[in-house]
């Protein structure tokens, strides 16, 4: 009680004054942290950035290192250690030559073109959403379910073949609205649509594959960039609107009107003036999809086996084919994080402001 | 030819809010809803493979009643143990504190029976699922996928809470190199989960990681991490809460760097030392921000599979099993009902639980704010 | 162009915000929309673009009803109070992009562009980003994208509240310039009166989404149709004394001023304008006070008496000063005094007129 009573007194002792005690646990001044603060933070945020680094130093010396420097137990320091050998990298890179690039490719193209898809089409959603008022009558969507989940039991009870089912189905529901959904009133409005788009990530992924599986096969898609593109387009959508809804809401209306006085359609406006605006929350979106797109295993697995396969079911793949073979894996694993974590690196601005647009606004 | 074009672009123009809107919504109806419609059908059904395809048979309620009951309750939801008298205290402490719960809605005198019927599933939900825990986690108990998920969620999403908040906290002090922090502890995130668990094996091994001589030092040289159910369980979570910690850190130190700085000025002029600036200010200000990213981490974590059938494969046996790489297996094996079944009960789960969670506490911090 | 409007309202959920607006804006007329904040001039400025539906009521341009029109198809230019230029394109882009939309070709639009850039001062700007314009830039690029189309109707929505007071009045003048030079109709809103005064060939004086008085500027200061009216318009603001006629003369206390004509009626605002008063000596003139406070504002001084329980602003020229609190009388110059029902506010007219 009476050391505190002296820190707080206004008759504060001068600097060269102050006790031993209070040098190492008081601040200097209001602006800084004590002596024992500052240490005490720094060795936390030190230590935590070995938690951080180490792993990926691990993978790294590993990649150099030959099998006799695993096998004998751990060697840390090339060249002092060790002696680093390349030999993991050109066996990647030339022995297995097109087994690494055509993954590879696969990923790229898949991660790109999905996420230009999912950023362009959940744009258009969150844009709508902002700008546009919607009015769904509660009748017509509890149509649609029922007529969907008849079609459901036809195709797959029944045996009536999905093209017929699905055509008789969308017929009965165009009709619908064509002539019985003016009969009812209540309806929902861009909130609730929001939250359904936005919901859908909620579902796990494992309920909806298995019938993708099916429908793919069906069709005979399995195993094409063309599956793995859509269903990660389909993923992803939920957060691109989520994310761009926040900045669309940001850009001042009186741009989009004015433009309307001019004469310009709602397309142009959205392509010309809209698009053009928000493009530090579409860089930042697009970075975080193609980063989502390029990592993700579980769809992959089910809906690729052979030419359509990506990185992450190659690096899987390891497992089963070479047992501990450690530094063919830490190639694999370190060509498929260095342009992510080169990326993150120079662009972290970016995807920090992706993650936060939703979060911190909620 | 121009005549065309025009009509078009004023058609196009006239149906703008459906075509906007239309693309997101046939893809989340053909990918989202049409799958759930079927999976729900196919988690009914028995599948088998036939010359030239395969025939779904309707088996009701049978796929559900095998996990729950049947032959693979000991993988679903696990062995049981015997229930000691001390937890039934427990879980009727548990049951008395959500009935107190329910009544004081009742009196509140805004009650409605949604949300009485909200609140009620909410209740027997997580109930049944302490008991759940209770049961086999205990004496000759053994967990199922069902109850390792769990503690994939809540252990790692309290871990990743409690690190990243910490981590936020240090990092939102005056001090320098703050950007070089946030910039190195950003990284995990954006590495494959694939190659987190590849790299958490390397790093794991006792014998060849980086750690052999401190294991051999302690005397665990020759322990197996991989054959013990808990330590192979801990090795997981671990892996996937150094991915997931940045992303704690990372919304967190912005919201707390966003907190009007005046109002901590204000508190320390008035004599408010670190921890009582924290409660009485900063958590207040930060907590719709903490239970958004709660959320998303909830909704995030219950889809988890990467890491332990890279890590560990599921085992040893099923002891590191969550519910999705449960799918797979079960799914791998043709059996395509009972996969479809797991992945239905994990949506139930999901849902009560991030729908709970969303209406019963993220709400609340934001009507406080408000 | 002309434009009518016919018994147009505008509700939001239950709030009407204009209640039947009747109104005729003559080809090549300047037409000014005036109103304290939330009387509905902005709505009814939106429903003439069609940014905003009309819950009720026709609108026409020229002959046509435009009521259920799109926007782009009404052949309107509006500028905004935020000027609403395009942030990501130059001005060359902002000024020429009504144009470029009516797919006018390149050279055409060039020709166009530096026209009216030369007519708003801009043609040394043309490659800057508007964030590197000063705000009366800004404003004249506004100005000049509304104009390169040559519209039939003009629609500014305070077009110059967002600039300091001195440049205000520059582009006041500009504007007025470049209106009757195009001579192309224009309806512009604002809630500053002086823009009103100086501005328009009439004035629509608007309140809680009603129309109070149209007319021209003189018209309305001279003849105020009713109470809102009078003390809108004019600065200072009119003086306002509660009192009653009766027998040919108001009394409030303090004052007593004649008024042959008028009926006998209990409950009076009479109204006065500080430039037809003059202090006079203790005892003399119409109104008796004392100094309340004494204002220099450069050309004049503005002495503020206390009459029985109202504050009287008197303009007196530079050179006056007395102490404060001294007793004095004040006289009528001329026999400028409206009188207003105080329960209506409309305004009370001799009966014999």
């Amino acid at each position: 009680m009476s050391a505190k009573s002296t820190t707080s007194s206004p008759a504060q002792p001068a600097k060269s004054q102050r006790t031993l005690f209070q040098r190492i646990f008081e601040p200097k001044d209001i602006k800084s942290l004590s002596p024992a603060r500052l240490v005490m933070t720094y060795s936390i945020l030190i230590f935590w950035s070995f938690v951080v680094l180490f792993p990926l130093y691990w993978l790294l010396v590993t990649s150099f290192k030959l099998p006799i420097h695993v096998s004998d137990g751990p060697v840390y320091l090339p060249f002092i250690d060790f002696e680093p050998s390349s030999h993991a990298w050109s066996y990647i890179f030339f022995d297995l030559g097109n087994d690494t690039f055509r993954p590879y490719m696969n990923s790229l193209i898949i991660a790109f073109a999905s996420t230009v898809l999912a950023v362009l089409f959940g744009s258009m959603a969150a844009y709508a959403l902002t700008r546009i008022t919607y009015r769904p009558k509660i009748m017509s969507i509890v149509a649609f379910i029922v007529i969907l989940a008849a079609v459901v039991v036809a195709t797959i009870a029944a045996g009536i073949p999905w093209q017929i089912g699905l055509a008789v189905g969308a017929a009965l529901f165009v009709l619908f609205l064509l002539n019985l959904a003016k009969h009812f009133k209540r309806a929902l409005g861009n909130n609730d649509i929001l939250f359904w788009i936005i919901s859908q990530r909620i579902l796990p992924p494992v309920v909806a594959v298995l019938p993708i599986y099916v429908m793919f096969q069906q069709v005979g898609l399995l195993d094409t960039h063309f599956a793995l593109i859509v269903v990660y387009m389909a993923v992803n959508l939920p957060i691109v609107v989520w994310l761009m809804r926040d900045f669309f809401a940001t850009i001042p209306i009186d741009l989009e009107e004015s433009a309307e006085l001019d004469g310009a359609s709602r397309f142009r406006i959205f392509l010309t003036i809209v698009m053009p605006l928000a493009k530090p929350g579409l860089a930042a979106t697009f970075l975080l999809v193609l980063i989502l797109s390029w990592n993700e295993y579980l769809l992959a697995l089910f809906l690729s086996t052979a030419d359509a396969q990506t990185m992450p079911l190659l690096v899987a793949a390891q497992n089963a084919t070479r047992g501990p073979q450690w530094w063919y894996m830490s190639v694999l694993i370190m060509i498929m994080i260095l342009p992510v974590i080169a990326m993150t690196g120079l662009l972290q601005r970016f995807i920090t402001r992706g993650l936060l647009i939703g979060a911190v606004k909620g | 030819m121009s005549s065309f074009s025009a009509r078009f672009s004023e058609w196009s123009d006239r149906r703008a809010p459906t075509l906007l809107i239309l693309p997101t919504v046939l893809i989340i109806l053909a990918l989202s809803i049409y799958p759930l419609l079927l999976s729900l059908y196919l988690a009914l059904s028995r599948f088998k493979l036939v010359r030239g395809g395969y025939e779904l048979k309707f088996v009701g309620l049978s796929n559900f009643k095998k996990l729950l009951f049947g032959s693979q309750q000991y993988h679903f939801l696990g062995t049981f143990g015997r229930v000691s008298f001390l937890e039934w205290c427990f879980l009727a402490l548990i049951a008395v504190g959500f009935g107190l719960w329910i009544w004081r809605y009742l009196r509140s005198g805004k009650a409605g029976p949604f949300g009485l019927i909200g609140r009620m599933i909410t209740a027997t939900v997580l109930t049944g699922l302490v008991l759940l825990c209770l049961a086999v986690l205990n004496g000759k108990g053994f967990p199922g996928s069902l109850v390792v998920t769990l503690f994939y969620v809540f252990a790692g999403v309290s871990i990743q809470l409690v690190i990243g908040l910490g981590l936020a906290l240090l990092c939102a002090q005056r001090i320098q190199g703050r950007n070089f922090f946030r910039l190195i502890f950003f990284i995990p995130l954006m590495v494959t989960p694939v190659g987190i668990a590849y790299a958490f094996r390397m790093l794991a091994d006792v014998s060849k990681g980086p750690f052999a001589p401190i294991w051999q030092w302690l005397g665990y040289g020759d322990f197996a991490w991989a054959v013990d159910a808990w330590s192979a369980r801990w090795v997981v979570l671990i892996g996937d809460s150094w991915q997931w910690i940045p992303f704690m850190f990372i919304v967190l130190l912005a919201a707390l760097e966003n907190q009007p700085g005046e109002q901590v000025e204000a508190a320390k002029m008035d004599g408010a030392g670190g921890w009582q600036i924290f409660r009485d200010i900063s958590w207040p200000a930060i907590a719709p921000v903490v239970a958004t990213v709660v959320l998303i981490r909830l909704i995030e974590a219950f889809k988890i599979v990467d890491l332990p059938n890279i890590l560990t494969n599921g085992g040893p046996g099923i002891a590191t099993e969550s519910m999705t790489l449960h799918a797979f297996i079960a799914w791998r094996t043709q059996d395509l009902g009972g996969s479809s079944a797991v992945g239905y009960m994990l949506l139930f789960v999901t849902v009560v639980t991030c729908v709970s969670f969303f209406n019963f506490v993220a709400q609340k911090t934001r009507e406080a704010d408000a | 162009m002309q434009v009518s409007l016919r018994d147009i309202r505008k509700s939001f959920g239950a709030i009407e915000v204009v209640k039947g607006l009747d109104l005729d804006v003559a080809d090549g007329e300047f037409l000014v929309l005036l109103g304290p904040s939330g009387c509905g001039k902005t709505t009814a400025l939106r429903m003439i673009a069609g940014l905003e539906t009309a819950s009720a009521g026709r609108i026409y341009l020229g002959e046509q009803d435009v009521t259920d029109v799109l926007p782009k198809y009404r052949d309107i230019a509006m500028v905004f109070q935020s000027y609403a230029l395009y942030p990501h394109m130059t001005v060359e882009d902002n000024i020429g992009y009504p144009l470029y939309l009516r797919k006018v070709d390149k050279t055409e639009r060039a020709r166009a562009i530096r026209e009216v850039a030369g007519k708003v001062d801009l043609l040394d700007y043309l490659d800057r980003y508007p964030r590197q314009l000063s705000g009366g830039q800004r404003q004249r690029v506004a100005l000049a994208r509304a104009m390169i189309r040559r519209p039939s109707l003009f629609l500014m929505d305070e077009p110059l509240s967002n600039l300091d007071a001195k440049l205000r009045g520059h582009m006041r003048t500009e504007l007025k310039h470049l209106q009757n030079e195009l001579g192309v109709t224009t309806v512009y809103v604002t809630h500053d009166q002086i823009e009103a005064m100086t501005l328009a060939h009439r004035v629509a004086i608007m309140k809680a989404g009603e129309l109070q008085q149209l007319a021209p500027p003189r018209e309305i200061y001279n003849d105020p149709a009713n109470l809102f009216v009078a003390g809108f318009i004019g600065s200072p603001p009119m003086n306002f004394m509660n009192g009653e006629i009766s027998s040919g003369a108001f009394r409030a206390d303090g004052a007593e001023l004649t008024c042959p004509g008028f009926g006998d009626h209990a409950n009076v605002v009479a109204g006065v304008r500080a430039e037809d008063l003059r202090i006079v000596e203790a005892n003399a003139g119409e109104l008796q006070g004392t100094t309340y406070a004494i204002e220099l504002t450069g050309n004049e001084t503005l002495v503020t008496c206390q009459v029985g329980d109202s504050l009287v602003i008197v303009k007196m020229d530079k050179d006056y000063d007395e102490k404060i609190g001294t007793a004095v009388g004040i006289s009528l110059t001329n026999q400028q005094v409206f009188f207003f029902d105080a329960e209506s506010g409309v305004r009370l007219r001799p009966l014999d007129s």
